[in-house]
């Protein structure tokens, strides 16, 4: 092992740069890839306006509702600044919380509260405008409950009586407890259950998995740039069979590819707050042997390098659509998919052992072969 | 002794070697010649266990190509017609990886050596900057790493200047006479046959290399 590791490191040192970029390409691209895709959610927030003439509670409750949604940033603005930001289209539309908008909800009244502003390039006019509303309908059923239960109190005058706040705090507390409006997101092909989904909920190892794919792939040429070259005639009088030559190749590049695992493993937990679970990495242990040796595998079908190139390319796209690291599959498919799709049991959390056993036993049949034309 | 009993060998209905015998002694240089397509290469070939025969038999220092052919293999250098080295490394890397993968260790010393012995001085050139004769040079270097009985050569010196040529043939000389290695290789230069070999075997129908090669006073072999 020792003569294989002397002579690839001559080798792989004139081309550092390239290995490199590839090595760490499935790292920085996939750290790129969610910083990216997160900036773009913040930034595609729509821009509301809000004028707030009532500085009573329930109107700032409902301020503080609205900037708890992930669809708008709510910016508080004058009636008059707030209009000139409209017309200059920095904001979506503009809601004015009328003076007196607290009084009116106990008083169980529910016209005129809001006044609402949009231009013609309001285009997320109206779901805000059902945003807010069901915000205040919800706060003003709450107030209406409250209501209705202190006047119950001072009809049949009971002892125990409640005031408005511990009405309208328990009301909340039951909510809560009941789980009334609450949805569960979970990805299609996993258990695990997204507390805070965020719009769109990316999977950082599948996209660390297609990006794995394509770097390997690409450093998987040197097998046909040896394949054609001269030298390989050389190998026919090395002290090594081609079987072990070409074995402990791949045992060696295997090592080099899960160092770089490890470290994306380390990065992804402190940079993107991945879990950091042992167990999980027998799963990336199992996917890099399945990858090395598959790709290995497949490298052989290819004596020019540019139509490999490119069907890794496609390659890589067609597995990055069908796995479901970018689009999630339909659930039903997903054992099918595990069959047919070597990338399925890593993105399902699972260990890759029918697709290792596939690639160890090809690999041995090309290595004999290999070995036979050469005895 | 390298010792060849009626080989056959066909690609197509044609056979292109057909019932070929002969024997080298240690020491011998010996010369193929033929008319491109004769099947000097796939004799060079099937001498240095790279191709089989359909038929026939080979035999190294009394090892049977048939059942020692690992063991063989260690006894043969052979270098092919195109450069077999690694572009992008030095000559002493070139050296050095080979080494590493060759059956028989040599220090850095003995291989820079081996250089020298060529008149291949750029220990520390990248090949890409040597010329076509230094990279033929070290195209020869890196087979004796393993220091083989049998050197096989196709077309050593093709393409290179006389001095480079002429460099190259007294080194295979050497080889042949004081390590006492049994050289054969192809060529299409006659002046270089003429002057190295001391048989010739002329591969294929036509006559003209025989008629060349009938005044040189050389043993020559028709088959």
């Amino acid at each position: 092992m020792n003569d294989i590791l002397y002579t690839r490191l001559l080798l792989w040192k004139k081309k550092v740069p390239t290995m490199l970029f590839w090595l760490v390409f499935p790292i920085v691209g996939t750290c790129l890839f969610i910083t990216t895709a997160s900036t773009i959610e913040e930034d595609s927030r729509v821009p509301i306006g809000i004028v707030l003439e009532d500085k009573s509670e329930l109107a700032t409750e409902l301020i503080n509702s609205m900037e708890a949604s992930r669809l708008v940033e709510v910016y508080l603005y004058s009636e008059q600044q707030a209009l000139y930001e409209l017309e200059k289209y920095e904001l979506d539309s503009v809601f004015v919380i009328h003076e007196g908008f607290e009084n009116a909800i106990l008083s169980n009244k529910r016209n005129k509260l809001i006044s609402s502003y949009q231009t013609e390039l309001s285009f997320a006019y109206s779901p805000v405008k059902e945003m807010i509303v069901s915000l205040v309908q919800e706060e003003s059923g709450r107030a209406k409950a409250a209501h209705f239960i202190l006047q119950m109190n001072e009809e049949y005058g009971n002892s125990e009586s409640f005031t408005w706040n511990e009405i309208n705090e328990k009301s909340k507390q039951v909510q809560l407890d009941e789980n009334l409006l609450n949805t569960s997101f979970s990805y299609s092909n996993t258990n695990d259950i997204v507390e805070n989904p965020s719009l769109l909920s990316w999977n950082t190892w599948g996209i660390w998995a297609i990006f794995t794919l394509l770097s390997t792939l690409f450093l998987m040429d040197w097998v046909i740039r040896e394949k054609s070259m001269a030298v390989t005639t050389r190998f026919t009088f090395i002290k090594m069979t081609r079987f072990n030559y070409y074995l402990k190749i791949i045992l060696l590049y295997f090592m080099l590819f899960f160092l770089f695992d490890l470290i994306s493993f380390v990065v992804f937990a402190i940079y993107l707050n991945e879990d950091f679970s042992t167990g999980f990495l027998f799963v990336i242990l199992t996917f890099r042997i399945m990858l090395c040796l598959l790709m290995f595998c497949l490298v052989q079908c290819f004596k020019k390098i540019s139509s490999f190139y490119g069907f890794s390319i496609m390659l890589t796209l067609i597995l990055a659509v069908i796995s479901g690291a970018i689009i999630p599959i339909f659930p039903p498919l997903n054992n099918l998919m595990e069959l047919i799709n070597p990338l399925q049991a890593f993105l399902n959390g699972k260990l890759t052992v029918l697709w290792s056993i596939i690639g160890l036993i090809t690999v041995a049949l090309i290595l004999l072969r290999k070995e036979k034309s050469n005895a | 002794m390298l010792d060849v009993q009626s080989i056959t060998k066909s690609y197509t209905k044609n056979p292109i070697l057909h019932n070929l015998s002969f024997s080298v002694m240690p020491g011998e240089i010996i010369g193929l010649v033929g008319e491109n397509g004769a099947g000097k290469s796939t004799l060079l070939r099937i001498l240095a266990t790279i191709d089989k025969p359909d038929n026939g038999s080979i035999s190294l220092n009394n090892l049977s190509y048939e059942s020692n052919r690992k063991k063989v293999r260690k006894t043969i250098g052979y270098v092919p017609q195109d450069i077999a080295v690694w572009e992008e490394l030095t000559v002493k890397e070139n050296m050095h990886f080979f080494e590493r993968l060759s059956s028989e260790a040599k220090n850095d010393d003995q291989l820079k050596e081996l250089c020298l012995e060529m008149n291949l001085e750029k220990w520390n050139e990248s090949v890409k900057n040597l010329s076509g004769g230094m990279k033929r040079k070290l195209n020869i270097a890196i087979t004796l790493i393993h220091n083989p009985k049998l050197l096989l050569l196709d077309e050593p010196t093709v393409g290179i200047d006389l001095k480079s040529k002429k460099e190259i043939g007294s080194y295979l000389w050497k080889q042949a006479k004081e390590q006492k290695r049994i050289i054969m290789y192809t060529s299409h230069d006659m002046d270089e046959i003429n002057e190295l070999c001391d048989k010739v075997i002329c591969i294929g129908k036509d006559s003209f290399y025989e008629e060349i090669l009938s005044t040189s006073g050389k043993e020559i072999i028709s088959i």
